[in-house]
């Protein structure tokens, strides 16, 4: 791989109908992927492998001449890129085998094309573009207004200067609750539930962790909140969990 | 076979109650019968009954001038009392007044003579004496053939004994009824055994095929043809569901991918910012309403698939709470649930430490639908409030939202769903509101053991769920 970003990755999409061949093609080409090639079937599929194997392959998984999950198998032989399947079976039973053998993502039809682009990006990202040193650094710091919380140091700095007549404050972290903000930081603008939360913290269910989360939740907005009575960036979800605001 | 050991037991009893009501009835009868007739006096021929006329017809024969003379009342007796002929002995046997005697009598009778017809017939003709002043006797003859006499002599003991013989003989008879009803009904009972449990299986939709023998031949014979013929019926019926379902499912596969394009179309048109406002808001409408149907596609598989049991549970551990929180969160990050719409949950408690086995996948359909009729039928927005308790047997939980709730309408056509196992478009009219989502939801109860009901004028929407280990 000799790529600069994911958009110069090779991408291949296999399937049968024409018209969603070259609706996904100009999509993915107007989000400004450069090298998108589709095939009909797995024989040219294979065919077109044989003289230069993509960075990732859109699968449909019931083609004329065999079904997606055989020619994942067959291409997994030879090469190792990702493979999304992109299929009309939304069955649960179809879902779990593409996913069992091996595939990196399954989505069903219909589907949004800004959905699928995210998800193959993703794919690309996770697989291509493992982050780096340069990137953790700038992964390893949040900012959250005028708080800036530094996971390398662990700990969070008020982001006033001296020169502004402000005196810079740091809250050191404990280990809870920067287990709490990385979590909700991956998950940044969606809401996190209790056990999701109790399980990155403890390995538990939420049940009896319940006062021990709200409490590490409230000292950790004292931490990062400018007003920890109405927060602005770490916010509850009634009854579901929180939610670390973008 | 409960219900044919029933039937056995209540055969043995009722030919025991029989005999016993006919032996009453006729000994009944029989008292009645004696009771009446001696209070009545109409035993014409009777030998000791009728001692008070021979008394009367001695006392009317009288000695009168050297000779015997019988009264015309003493006739009458005679008359009365069908004699054929009458006769007196004197002290030495010899006849000294007589009335129609045949010719063939002698006119004299020793003393055996008279100690033998006294005891049974003289000439064949059954005779009756009468003790006739000291020493004679009045002999009162009765035509030949007309009366039965034989005497019996009994010991006292013997008598005494055959009096406790009699019980003892209805004793055993009264065995002897009970033990043949009881073979009877025991060969019956083996006989009809199959049959009962070859109804028993029918009833539970299994096959049967019975050996066509014993009393029971022709009900056997019958069991087996309602069986074979339950059994066509059940296969054929198994082909249209399996076709009808195969053809919903590639129905719904085949309208995926030209709805992958007018998605996809809609929402390269929606983002496209060379279109005017208007038209992109109509590509919005168009993207939205493609995803509704291909919701709708897949409650329509399901619903099909449910219907005609091809979708077995694929059981997993959950933890109620964990998988409500879960779900709501996912609809919410989705975007699913849009911001104008007020969240809230309610759970209790003590679910938190329930773990439940059940289809977790058609659990969260149950409620995305749910939460999603209530969200596409308030369009304005409105608070909606998930609730979720205990119960004996799992949980139940509630959706509940500030709008109109659900119609009655509707609620009508579900609570009709309700009396059939399947959810078929059998009675399905014009008018009949559509209900799919809904009547997945309630497929996804019934299969967890479940129900789904309606409070507050359809306001609250209940689902219950069993827990489905094993």
């Amino acid at each position: 791989m000799q790529h600069g970003y994911i958009y110069d990755c090779r991408i291949r999409l296999v399937d049968d109908n024409a018209q969603l061949r070259q609706m996904v093609k100009d999509i993915l080409k107007k989000e400004g992927f450069l090298h998108v090639d589709t095939a009909t079937n797995c024989g040219e599929c294979r065919q077109k492998c044989r003289e230069g194997a993509p960075d990732l392959i859109i699968l449909d998984v019931g083609l004329p001449d065999g079904d997606g999950f055989s020619l994942m198998n067959e291409i997994r032989a030879q090469f190792n890129m990702p493979v999304l399947f992109l299929s009309a079976r939304d069955e649960d039973c179809d879902r779990l085998l593409g996913l069992g053998l091996g595939a990196d993502d399954y989505m069903t039809k219909p589907f949004l094309p800004r959905e699928l682009v995210l998800r193959l990006s993703a794919i690309l990202k996770r697989t291509y573009f493992p982050p780096g040193m340069a990137e953790r650094q700038q992964e390893d710091v949040l900012k959250l207004g005028n708080r800036i919380v530094d996971f390398g140091e662990g700990c969070v700095r008020s982001s006033g200067t001296k020169d502004d007549g402000k005196t810079e404050q740091i809250w050191k972290l404990t280990a809870k609750e920067i287990t709490i903000l990385k979590k909700l930081n991956e998950n940044r603008g969606r809401i996190v539930t209790f056990d999701a939360l109790s399980q990155a913290l403890w390995g538990d269910f939420y049940y009896g962790y319940e006062n021990s989360l709200m409490v590490h939740i409230r000292r950790l907005r004292e931490k990062i909140e400018e007003n920890p009575s109405q927060p602005r960036f770490l916010t509850t979800a009634r009854g579901l969990g929180y939610k670390l605001e973008k | 076979m409960k219900s044919i050991f029933k039937i056995f037991r209540r055969y043995v009893m009722t030919a025991c109650l029989l005999v016993g009501v006919v032996v009453f009835i006729n000994l009944a009868v029989l008292i009645g019968f004696y009771v009446q007739a001696a209070l009545g006096g109409r035993f014409p021929n009777s030998w000791n009954v009728r001692t008070g006329g021979y008394q009367s017809a001695a006392d009317a024969l009288v000695y009168e001038n050297g000779e015997y003379v019988m009264k015309d009342t003493g006739m009458e007796i005679l008359e009365q009392n069908g004699c054929a002929f009458s006769m007196l002995l004197d002290g030495s046997g010899k006849v000294v007044w007589e009335w129609r005697k045949p010719e063939e009598l002698p006119s004299s009778y020793s003393a055996g003579d008279i100690a033998a017809f006294s005891r049974w017939y003289l000439y064949d003709y059954p005779v009756s004496v009468w003790r006739y002043g000291e020493a004679g006797i009045l002999v009162l003859a009765y035509p030949k053939g007309s009366v039965v006499r034989y005497n019996w002599i009994w010991k006292r003991n013997e008598l005494e004994a055959n009096v406790a013989y009699l019980w003892v003989f209805l004793l055993f008879n009264a065995a002897l009824v009970f033990m043949l009803a009881l073979l009877f009904g025991y060969r019956f009972y083996r006989s009809l055994k199959p049959v009962g449990e070859g109804i028993d299986a029918l009833a539970e939709g299994k096959s049967v095929r019975l050996v066509e023998k014993g009393l029971t031949l022709y009900l056997r014979e019958k069991i087996n043809q309602t069986s074979m013929l339950l059994e066509n019926q059940k296969q054929e019926l198994e082909r249209r569901d399996t076709a009808r379902t195969e053809w919903i499912a590639g129905v719904s596969h085949d309208i995926r991918t030209p709805l992958s394009l007018i998605v996809g179309y809609a929402d390269e048109m929606e983002t496209d910012e060379k279109l005017t406002p208007d038209a992109r808001q109509k590509a919005g409408i168009i993207r939205g309403q493609s995803l509704y149907i291909k919701k709708l596609i897949e409650d329509l598989n399901l619903t099909s698939r449910l219907s005609y049991r091809m979708r077995p549970l694929r059981r997993e551990t959950y933890v109620p709470t964990v998988w409500l929180r879960q779900t709501v969160a996912l609809m919410l990050n989705g975007g699913e649930i849009p911001d104008e719409c007020e969240l809230e949950l309610e759970l209790d408690p003590e679910l938190e430490q329930m773990h439940m086995t059940g289809d977790v996948s058609l659990l969260t359909r149950a409620l995305q639908n749910l939460l999603g009729n209530s969200v596409r039928h308030n369009s304005k927005g409105c608070h909606i409030r998930v609730s979720a308790q205990k119960t004996e047997e799992g949980f139940c939980f509630c959706v509940e939202d500030s709008g109109a709730g659900i119609p009655e309408q509707v609620r009508k056509v579900l609570q009709g769903d309700a009396g059939r196992s399947d959810a078929g478009s059998e009675g399905v009219s014009d008018q009949t509101p559509h209900v799919m989502g809904l009547r997945v939801v309630r497929q996804i109860a019934l299969a967890h053991g479940g129900s789904l009901w309606f409070e507050k004028d359809g306001k609250q929407v209940w689902m219950s769920v069993k827990d489905q280990a094993g």
